[in-house]
């Protein structure tokens, strides 16, 4: 047998073994693709969250800071919406009640909803609305629409205050049905678009939250 | 033995069915969402069926419970969820329409005072040929709704 031959054989099986062990250790493993294959986008590099100030429903100072230490689902609306609204925070209050029950070791992640409307949902509309649906929900609201549009413009989250008339009371305000996943670094790291369901946002997450884990 | 089944059916229809009208209009299923106490706006679902030869516009509806009623329908337009106010709904003959969430739906302003799951609130539909119909919507709470907290005040 040749030098060159037998270093071809050498160098050939080596580069099997290789193959085949790393995808034995890699087995079990979410890769990348995995998560390219999802309905929610999930970002390649989490995007920090610059620096915004609102007031959480019990009258408390809620900041970026405040998104640290656990993953938070956050969700764009406001109290006089009669369907969308209801019907997104009782699908959140579904996919609370089965991260407890389902995966009672795990934190269950943080449920907010910001609202677009903060002239109408003071702190007091937000504390009588909010906990109805869930007493561990966050609302969040600001004292004026500059405040909230910090974080829904770095968001790309759209809305818009339909109002007939300046004294217009009984307005419509068109938002956006995202559903943000921020990570316990306090980043934004995935985005879900309507129609929402929440089982497969919660299979979604179950791999999102794996893949961040391991890496 | 298929007879028989359709006899019970028919039974258990009248028992426990929605109202049907004598005049070809049929409402099934139709419920208010429950909401916050705090709330100023709920929404209303339903089937309308239309069993007449001819199609029917529902142009307005009207209950003691709340201020007013309007129809709307959401739509998710360029990513916003829009509702569009819709002055009337028509029911094309033998065929239905369906008021459900993020859909069509009736918005109800202004409760009387908060209703709780369980309650029934009449409403009354006002149709294009000049009659009405008085239905009765069953509050219910929406799988999901916070079922660790009950208000009674």
């Amino acid at each position: 047998m040749s030098k060159s031959l037998f270093t071809s054989l050498f160098l050939g099986v080596l580069l099997v073994v290789s193959i085949v062990g790393y995808s034995l250790y890699n087995q079990g493993r979410v890769s990348r693709a995995d998560l390219d294959n999802l309905s929610a986008t999930v970002f390649r590099t989490p995007r920090s969250i610059k620096p915004f100030e609102l007031t959480d429903h019990t009258g408390k100072p809620f900041t970026q800071e405040s998104l640290k230490g656990n993953w938070s689902f956050i969700f764009f609306g406001y109290t006089n919406c009669p369907d969308v609204c209801p019907n997104t925070l009782s699908m959140m209050n579904i996919m609370a009640v089965n991260f407890e029950q389902k995966q009672p070791d795990k934190q269950i992640p943080r449920f907010i909803m910001i609202s677009v409307d903060p002239e109408r949902d003071t702190v007091k509309q937000l504390s009588g609305y909010i906990p109805y649906f869930n007493n561990a929900f966050v609302g969040l609201t600001g004292t004026s629409s500059q405040q909230i549009d910090v974080i829904t413009k770095q968001f790309g989250i759209p809305y818009f205050i339909n109002k007939k008339a300046p004294t217009d009371t009984e307005y419509e305000v068109q938002h956006s049905g995202a559903l943000l996943l921020v990570n316990p670094d306090g980043n934004l790291h995935a985005l879900f678009s309507g129609p929402h369901d929440a089982a497969k946002i919660i299979s979604e997450f179950n791999l999102i939250r794996y893949f961040y884990e391991q890496n | 033995m298929f007879i028989f089944r359709k006899i019970s059916n028919i039974l258990l229809a009248l028992l426990f069915s929605s109202p049907i009208y004598a005049d070809g209009i049929i409402i099934e299923e139709a419920w208010i969402r429950e909401a916050p106490p705090i709330s100023q706006v709920q929404a209303g679902y339903a089937i309308i069926n239309n069993n007449r030869n001819h199609d029917v516009k529902l142009i307005a509806a009207s209950s003691p419970a709340f201020g007013k009623i309007e129809f709307h329908k959401t739509v998710l337009e360029n990513g916003l969820s829009k509702m569009i106010h819709q002055p009337s709904i028509t029911i094309l003959s033998k065929n239905h329409v369906i008021l459900k969430p993020e859909g069509m739906h009736m918005m109800l302003f202004n409760p009387v005072k908060p209703l709780r799951a369980g309650e029934k609130v009449n409403v009354t539909f006002q149709f294009n040929d000049g009659k009405a119909s008085s239905i009765s919507f069953i509050v219910k709470k929406t799988l999901g709704a916070n079922t660790h907290q009950h208000n009674h005040h």
